[in-house]
Formats: structure tokens, sequence, C-alpha cells
């Protein structure tokens, strides 16, 4: 009997190999360029004069590059390629429009090392989740529009007409990005409205890049691997449309919620609270047929790997309806404890499942085997912990600074001394997690070197994984 | 070291096919066989129906009926009314703004050049000859609380802060007179904004009154 491992690496994943290795190459590299950063942010939450005489680095900058970086840089890429490769795989069809991707991947790479320096040098937009200069952001929109074209050809071109849940979640994904980027590009940079409507529009922007872009993609990555990995079905899989509506549906207006207490109409910020609310069903459909055989800790490290962005997901999902309740809000919101549910949701959720694409797909685009697979376990245990690490010692500083804000009597030196040992140990915490980006990347080369020199050597001897 | 997929206590992989394949017919042998329902299908809609039930109830409680004025999670519709602000602490700020120049924080005026508003007649017997004073002006001569004011001056000690001097509108004459009314110890009643409007009208445009003028009026 042939080995499994070697029955997979089939000739269709191996053809979109240079531009999903481009799009995951950049992907990793900006993953250690944003942590980098948000290590040098954290620092000088409790350390304000490190690097301030540098101005490039001044906390503003920093924060913006950080945000850019992970988002544009790592989350971006790393969605394009597992959302490209997923619904090539799960559609039986090879990507076509390979020239288009690979211009497309370069071009946003481009675009987003062009933003990165130009918030270095001062332009940022101070709109969250759109920090890179409105001049940088038209090249961003079409090289997207190129890259994602081959998945919207590999969606409609699928062999069978039969399709599963992680095409339905990788699809809305490509489908909604680009309303989402257009619609803010226009609002809030080429034409922007006015007054409280352009906080109420950046947050929706803000809040639905992740909601309605890169957790989906996610979500598809970890419908994909549990069955993948486990050789059993979704449990309950019946509900699995619904847990995909909901997400669509309900998730697109959570925006609000970041504008609880804010100067926005109190119906937005309500209206994104119930949403959140309903968002307890999705999560419910994620929580039901998602975790057969998930905590089988004998199981594959890229099953930890999943087992770990599923619980973060699933934990988050409880945190943000806890967290927007008004009297917790009160405490919490506008604190470091929202800097601790993005790192746990964007870190946690989002990079883990997308660290376990990324090992189940590396061997099937390259045609070999991991270099070193007991790395896979290193990594997981480094990124677990700086990613446990920096989540709670964020929460313990946002905990401490909500209760100093509230007394009055307190001034903003002794809020901030309430909060620095909390971001002391998030400091640790991301040095970790800067080990685990190099760890991972190091890996990715290695394993693409590794696969060159297998395929020089394997054009004298047939390959011996073709069965 | 070979990849750890290819170690026999793995499970087996599905392949991608197979996954699309066991998943298409999920659900099919779940058709009411029997009549008994399944528990399963039977909690879920709970859980949606408690949800939506849930999150339409609190839209309708903390939503504010979707009005673009309301900001306070709190406010509920029929508190959705604008409050009325104390006339007397606008006036404060108006009278810092302008008139303790002359009259003084404390409202006491300068000895022989501008009036005492702390006990004036002028501020507290009548509200007729006080928005006047407001609102045109006053000049020449005049006697407060039995002393002589702006006698040696001759020129317009009151300047007019009607539209045809400051500009202030009625709610903001109406807001001073009530806080020199109520303040320095004064304890006269309000003054509206409506009886503002009303002698505004009545008078029409015209210079500083005098004295004598004023002293004419019932």
């Amino acid at each position: 009997m042939s080995s499994p491992s070697q029955a997979i690496v089939s000739e269709s994943d191996k053809t979109a190999r240079v531009p999903l290795v481009l799009l995951l190459v950049s992907a990793f590299g900006w993953l250690i360029v944003s942590t980098v950063l948000s290590l040098i942010g954290t620092i000088q939450l409790h350390t304000p004069t490190f690097l301030a005489s540098c101005v490039a680095f001044t906390h503003g900058r920093v924060d913006a590059m950080q945000e850019s970086a992970f988002i544009y840089g790592w989350a971006g890429n790393a969605a394009f390629a597992v959302s490209l490769w997923l619904l090539s795989v799960l559609g039986g069809t090879p990507l076509r429009g390979l020239g288009l991707l690979t211009t497309g991947a370069a071009f946003w790479n481009l675009g987003v090392t062009a933003g990165v320096v130009s918030i270095a040098a001062g332009e940022a937009t101070s709109i969250p989740f759109l920090q890179m200069p409105g001049y940088i952001q038209p090249l961003l929109f079409v090289a997207a529009g190129a890259i994602t074209t081959p998945a919207v050809l590999a969606w409609t071109g699928r062999s069978s007409d039969s399709t599963y849940a992680s095409q339905w979640y990788a699809v809305a994904a490509i489908f909604l990005f680009p309303w989402l980027f257009s619609a803010a590009q226009v609002m809030l940079l080429a034409a922007p409205v006015h007054g409280i409507t352009h906080a109420i529009v950046a947050n929706w922007f803000g809040q639905n890049v992740i909601t309605l872009w890169l957790l989906p993609v996610a979500v598809a990555a970890a419908y994909y691997l549990v069955p993948k990995l486990t050789g059993r079905a979704a449990a309950h899989y019946e509900f699995a449309k619904l847990g995909f509506w909901s997400l669509i549906v309900f998730g697109a207006w959570t925006g609000g919620r970041h504008l609880i207490g804010g100067p926005a109409p109190v119906w937005v910020s309500t209206v994104a609270v119930v949403a959140l609310y309903l968002l307890l069903f999705h999560y419910l459909v994620v929580a039901i047929n998602l975790p057969a055989g998930l905590f089988a800790w004998n199981g594959s490290a890229t099953l930890r790997f999943v087992a770990f962005g599923l619980t973060a997901y699933l934990v988050n999902g409880l945190a943000d309806v806890i967290t927007s309740t008004h009297a917790v809000s009160q405490l919490l919101h506008f604190t470091y404890f929202s800097v601790a549910q993005s790192k746990l949701l964007l870190g946690g959720a989002f990079s883990f499942l997308i660290f376990a694409a990324v090992y189940e797909m590396g061997p099937r685009i390259s045609g070999a085997k991991w270099p070193a697979p007991g790395l896979i376990g290193t990594h997981f245990v480094v990124a677990a912990s700086g990613t446990l690490v920096t989540v709670l010692g964020l929460a313990f500083a946002g905990w401490s600074q909500g209760h100093a804000q509230a007394e009055t009597a307190n001034n903003f030196a002794a809020v901030a001394a309430a909060a620095k040992p909390g971001l002391l140990i998030a400091t640790a915490g991301e040095a970790i997690l800067l080990g685990a980006a190099i760890i991972a990347f190091f890996h990715l080369v290695r394993l693409q070197l590794e696969s060159f020199s297998t395929a020089s050597s394997s054009r004298e001897t047939p390959a011996p994984s073709a069965p | 070291m070979s990849a750890n997929h290819s170690d026999p206590s793995e499970p087996r992989r599905l392949t991608d096919q197979e996954i699309i394949q066991v998943h298409d017919h999920a659900g099919e042998e779940t058709v009411d066989d029997g009549g008994s329902y399944k528990l399963l299908p039977l909690v879920m809609l709970a859980a949606l129906s408690s949800l939506i039930f849930f999150g339409g109830t609190y839209i309708g409680l903390y939503a504010g009926h979707f009005a673009p004025t309301v900001h306070d999670e709190r406010g509920t519709a029929s508190a959705v009314v604008i409050t009325k602000v104390d006339p007397a602490v606008i006036g404060k700020k108006k009278y810092e703004l302008l008139c303790t120049t002359c009259h003084g924080p404390a409202g006491m005026g300068t000895p022989g050049l501008f009036p005492p508003l702390a006990k004036s007649e002028w501020v507290v017997a009548t509200d007729e000859k006080l928005i006047r004073i407001l609102l045109n002006g006053l000049a020449g001569p005049v006697t407060v609380d039995g002393k002589e004011f702006g006698a040696a001056a001759g020129a317009v000690a009151m300047p007019a802060i009607g539209p045809g001097g400051a500009g202030w509108n009625d709610s903001d004459i109406a807001a001073v007179a009530t806080y020199i009314r109520q303040a320095f110890g004064n304890t006269a009643p309000e003054i509206s904004t409506e009886k503002v409007t009303e002698i505004r009208t009545k008078v029409g445009t015209r210079g500083a009154w005098s004295s004598a003028e004023l002293q004419a009026l019932k």
C-alpha cells in the first residue's frame, strides 16, 4: 500500500507552485516584520523613550506600520494563498491565470512595501486598517483583483457540482474583500464622507476586513483540515450552511461595536451588539461541526494548530459578546483588553488555522516533504506559548488599566503605572512570537530549497512519489 | 526522518474528492423516519430562535428607536426629550463673556461709572425696563439704589446687546436677564424668551433709552 502522504502529492497541486510560494514566503516574511514592529510598539507602551529619537519609529508610526504589515502583508498574502489553494484542490481543477496571479502577487507586495515605507515617512492616513496612504491603495486594489481572478476561475471551473463548506467560506472571502476594500477606499479616502459617518464607515471596514475576509479563509481551512487529518466527516454537517450564512449575514453588522460609548447614534452600536449575540449561532455550528477527534493530542502537530486556532476562534466569539455588554464595556473598552482580544483573534485563531493550512499545502505545492517535521511541533509550542503570554499579558494590562481609569482620582501617570506589569508580560510574549515567526519562515524557505534539489535529482530518476 | 504522515498510528486521511463526497449527502439520512423528530435540529432551532428573540428585545430596549439624536444606550424612547438647560447657567456664561467687564463678576459695578446689578431696582422691580435696556442700551445719567451713575461721562454707558447691538438672540437675552435677577443676592422671577420677543417686536428698531424715557413707562 502506498503511503497516503505520497498519494496526495498530485500534479494538479504543483502547477500553481510559483505564485503560491511567492505569496506564502512573502506572508511569512511580513509576519517577521510585523512581529518586530509589534515588539517595538509594545516596548514603547511601557518605556516611551525607546526609539523616541528616531522619527520613523515613534509609536504612532510603528503602530500603523505593524497593523499594515500584519493585515496586508502577513494575513492578506496568506489568506490569498490558502483560499486559492483550497478552491483549486476542492474544485478538482488546477489554478488558471497563473501569470496574472504571479503579477498580482508581486505588485501586492510591492504596494504593501511602499505603503509601510511611506507610513514610516509620516504619510499614514490614521484610519484603522487603512493606514497606507491613498496613493498606494488603488494599486493594492488592482493587485488584489489580479490575485483573486484565478480563485473565481477555480470556483466557476470546478469539476463537481457538489461543493463543500470550505469552498463557500473561501469564495465568500474572495468576493467580499473587493467590495469592502473599494467601498472603504472611496468613502474614506477618495471622496471621504464627513463627520461621524466617517467613523462609522471606518469601523465597518476595519471589523469586516477581519470578519468577512480573513476569518472566512481561516474557517475554510479548518473545515478542510479537520476531516482531512482526522479521516472523519464533520459532525452534523447539515448545519454547516446555516453556520456559513449566519457569519455572512450577522458578521457584516458587527462593526459598530467599536463605537460603544462613542458619539454615534446609539442604534449603530446596539445593532452591532445584537449581531455579536446572533453570531453565537455561527460559533455553535462550528463547534458542533468540527471538534470530532480534534483534541487527540497524539495527533499530528498540524492538527494541534487547528485545535488551538479553533479554540481561540470560539473563545473570542464568547469574549466579544461578554465585553460588548454595557457594564463590561464601560470598564474595558478603550483599554489594552481590546488589543488582547484582537491578538487572540488574529494572532491566535486566524494565524494558527493558516499555519495549519500552510503545513498541509506546503509539501503538496512543492512536491517535497517538510525537511524537519519536528520543527512543526516546535513552532506550535513556541507560537502557542507566545500567543498565550501576549494575550494574557495584554488582558491583564487592560484589566488593571480599566480599573485604574475608573477611579477619578487617578491621573494619567497612575493609570500607565497600573498597566505596566501586564505590558511587560506582553513584551515577553511578543519576543517569543518573534522566535515562532522566524522558525516558520526558516522552515518554509528550507522546504523550497529542498524541493528544488528533489526536482533536479528526479530528472534523472522517476519521482518516487508518483503513484 | 520520514514525514509524520506515514506514521501508522495516524488516522487515514481523506482525499479531496472524498471530503466532498462524504459531506455531499449529509443530512439526507435525517429525514423524519417514523414521525420521530431528531433532537438536535430542535435544539438548534430553539437556539437560533432564542437568540433572535433576545436580539429583537435588545434592539427594542436599547436602540433608541433608531433616532439619530439618541446617543445613550439607556435613553428609552419616552425619555428622549431634549433636556431644557437652566437659563441661569447659560446666562452666567453669557454674563461672563460681556457684562462682567463693566458690572463686575459679583455684579457690584464701579462707583460713579457703572451701576451695580445687585439690589438694583432696574433689574429686580420690572421686567419691562430691564429687557428694554438689554435690547437697546441705556444712555445718560441714571440713579440706581439712590446713587448717581454716568453723569460725568455723558456718553452711552450701557451698549445695546440685542439685534441692533451685540446681536444676541432673544433666548440669550432672556437667559442673561434671568441670571442677573437670580444672582448677586437678587431673587426676582425668571424672564422668558417669549417676553423678550414680545417687547422686541413692540419696540422695533431704535437707539438707546434714556433714564427718563424708561421712568415714563408704567
